[in-house]
């Protein structure tokens, strides 16, 4: 099920050697022996397992291997990720547009945590606007977790991480406003970035993050990323996620999220373009009457893949899942979706939803979408869909028919497709953040498929 | 300088997949006058409707359509619009996610754009909007929906005539907008079309039915059946066709 390393094509060959290298040098260095134990069991599990070929079910649509083109040496020292100019520029940006849309909805931000290289950047991050009940702890030390690490990303990514950080939230606190992970790359040769997090909502918390992911200048690397959220018993977080990638990134993700009784847990991702860029999410239902919704937005380009590949494990009853997928695809670009709705028989009267939808605006684009339910009781209400389609020519029609140009008239219906997952973002000063992105978004990519 | 007629359509013929739907209509429109066109379902009356939107799919073969001097076929749907061209659907679209204000405004800023003057200002916008919408009794949330969804029939062509009275056309073009609509909604929508009739418009009426005309008044009227104008005359014509139906008609063009 996974090509052992000796039997990789060329690239893929030079790109994990050049990651065990690494390791085995990140190892070496550890400043601690039980970082260094930690990561050389990782290693040698990442060794063992090799990378993960399309025979495996999981990766059926993408091929992980023929998309690594070469070493990727890591951003090894903390040296290397120093903020030029432009970056520092780039990081006033955001920070002033996520201000301004919260002054649109009458809120302010909370706190901006800069993440640059795959390293926490104190000069950069404001935690003194943390409220005391909300904790960010930055480093690699309090993020080993043996449950999310026993497969090839996971311990890829723990035997190289560089960085990572902690968030906790005090029992019934929270912050009112948004908090900001802001992660930013700018290298502009080939090579490789690893980090982890772990969020932490304690018993009736509530938080809402905005992670944003900008790699727009990172050329041909590898990034990967993991995020272990734990919503405590009654506690909420709302989460929306926005990435924007350089043609040639591929990107691996995943978002663990164990849910306590009556927690509840939205997400929207927001993510644009890329090699390869897959996020795995695994949500678990620990606790009876918790819900989890999850809406993942994705647009690709010429040459692009990405993969959502999602979970959503119900253990106890009466939880409720939502997940509604999105693809644009333009050119020839490639959407994955691969959804499971699994009920545990315990897992009475459970709600399932699952949605797939993709508009394809490329006349090569596809769209490879399975959904799935597994349900091994009877007392379950589980429903899943999924269309491929393209612009409606009616309404196309109808549109232009109103003096609207043929170019507004797609643009707002590619909005349309869609609005409706951001109108599930709660938060208004998060929903204005993550559309005013969408739209930005949308209409770059517009004016890349004119010029096409 | 306005000799010409506002819409001239000369000896068109149109087909759609190889069939062919309209054999041959002229009709002349000017300013200021309401014409209406009659006859029953697959006559080509909507096919002429949407021709002159200009819908993909119809070849015209032969023929040609000028409108305000310029032959449509050199100008693309959005073009057309800006001009001043409306189509009232038959059967508007409903489109998921595009909330109707949004629409309103693009539809008004896109007409606007191209006479030359500048965005309207989302105050007065709003405002010309709602007391439009409260003359045609369209509920204010309405707007607030997405476009078409989930409106009834009545709803849907009330929305249809708010657009037209946002946008004043210079050519209306309503293509069964009488249909599905109750005696209020008829009289409702029948003033809204009234209360654009001026000297510099006109509008063209596609009715299967008498009972819009019983409220516009159209100056001529024309029967239309299997692809071609039957016979052209004034608003008496109309009541012909009420008492006697389409046969006589049909019979005489056969004869």
């Amino acid at each position: 099920m996974s090509a052992q390393i000796s039997n990789l094509p060329k690239g893929a060959h030079q790109a994990v050697t050049s990651l065990m290298e690494a390791a085995e040098r990140i190892e070496a260095g550890a400043p601690t022996g039980e970082e260094a134990a930690l990561r050389r069991r990782a290693r040698e599990q990442f060794a063992a397992l090799g990378l993960p070929t399309r025979r495996l079910e999981a990766w059926r649509y993408t091929d992980l291997a023929g998309a690594l083109q070469g070493p990727l040496p890591p951003l090894s020292s903390a040296q290397d990720a120093r903020p030029n100019k432009t970056i520092e520029e780039a990081i006033g940006l955001f920070r002033e547009s996520a201000e301004q849309m919260c002054a649109l909805a009458g809120s302010e931000l909370s706190a901006t945590i800069v993440f640059f290289d795959g390293r926490f950047s104190a000069q950069h991050s404001d935690l003194e606007k943390l409220p005391k009940s909300v904790r960010l702890r930055a480093g690699y030390a309090p993020l080993a977790n043996g449950d999310i690490d026993n497969d090839m990303l996971g311990s890829l990514n723990l035997s190289l991480a560089s960085d990572g950080f902690e968030l906790v939230v005090d029992p019934d606190a929270g912050a009112q406003n948004f908090v900001h992970l802001l992660f930013l790359s700018a290298k502009k040769e080939s090579c490789s970035m690893h980090s982890r997090a772990k969020v932490r909502l304690n018993k009736g918390a509530s938080l809402k993050l905005l992670e944003t992911h900008i790699h727009k200048n990172f050329v041909s690397g590898l990034q990967t990323h993991l995020t272990d959220v734990a919503v405590g018993e009654g506690a909420k977080l709302e989460y929306a996620c926005i990435e924007y990638n350089n043609p040639q990134h591929i990107s691996l993700a995943r978002t663990e999220v164990r849910l306590e009784q009556e927690a509840q847990f939205s997400c929207t991702a927001l993510g644009a373009g890329g090699k390869l860029v897959r996020h795995e999410y695994n949500i678990l239902f620990e606790g009876g009457g918790a819900k989890a919704e999850l809406g993942a937005l994705s647009l690709a380009g010429a040459g692009e893949t990405r993969d959502v590949n999602v979970l959503l494990h119900h253990k106890v009853p009466e939880c409720l899942s939502d997940t509604l997928v999105k693809n644009v695809l333009t050119g020839d670009a490639r959407g994955v979706f691969q959804g499971l709705v699994r009920v545990e028989p315990g897992a009475v009267r459970s709600n399932g939803r699952q949605t797939s939808k993709a508009l394809l605006l490329g006349r090569d684009a596809s769209m490879n979408a399975k959904p799935e339910l597994e349900i091994f009781n009877d007392d379950v209400e589980c429903a899943h869909g999924s269309a491929v389609g393209e612009i409606d020519r009616d309404a196309l029609f109808y549109l232009r028919a109103r003096g609207i140009s043929e170019n507004d008239a797609r643009q707002l219906l590619i909005k349309a497709f869609l609005g409706d997952v951001l109108e599930r973002i709660e938060d208004e000063a998060l929903r204005i953040n993550t559309e005013s992105h969408a739209i930005r978004w949308m209409e770059n990519v517009f004016a890349q498929t004119q010029e096409a | 300088m306005n000799a010409a007629p506002l819409l001239q359509i000369e000896n068109l013929h149109a087909e759609i997949d190889g069939k062919a739907i309209l054999r041959g209509v002229d009709l002349a429109i000017e300013r200021g006058q309401v014409h209406a066109i009659m006859g029953p379902n697959g006559s080509g009356k909507s096919t002429l409707a949407y021709i002159l939107a200009g819908k993909d799919g119809y070849d015209i073969t032969s023929g040609r359509i000028l409108f305000k001097g310029e032959d449509l076929a050199d100008m693309d749907v959005e073009t057309r619009a800006r001009a001043g061209l409306f189509l009232g659907f038959q059967y508007p679209v409903a489109i998921e996610g595009i909330a109707t204000i949004s629409f309103l405004k693009e539809a008004v800023n896109a007409r606007r754009a191209a006479s030359g003057k500048d965005k309207l200002d989302a105050v007065e916008f709003l405002k010309q909007v709602r007391s439009l919408a409260s003359q045609l009794s369209f509920d204010e949330s309405m707007l607030k929906r997405y476009i078409n969804l989930g409106f009834s029939g009545g709803e849907k062509k009330r929305a249809e005539i708010l657009q037209m009275l946002l946008l004043e056309p210079v050519l209306a073009v309503l293509d069964e907008t009488d249909s599905g609509l109750d005696v209020d909604a008829l009289k409702t929508v029948a003033t809204g079309i009234e209360s654009l009739r001026s000297p510099e418009r006109a509008m063209l009426l596609i009715t299967h039915y008498q009972r819009l005309l019983q409220h516009v008044r159209p100056d001529r009227v024309h029967i239309m059946a299997k692809g071609s104008i039957l016979r052209s005359g004034g608003p008496e014509l109309a009541q012909k066709v009420e008492d006697g139906g389409y046969a006589e008609f049909q019979q005489a063009a056969q004869a």
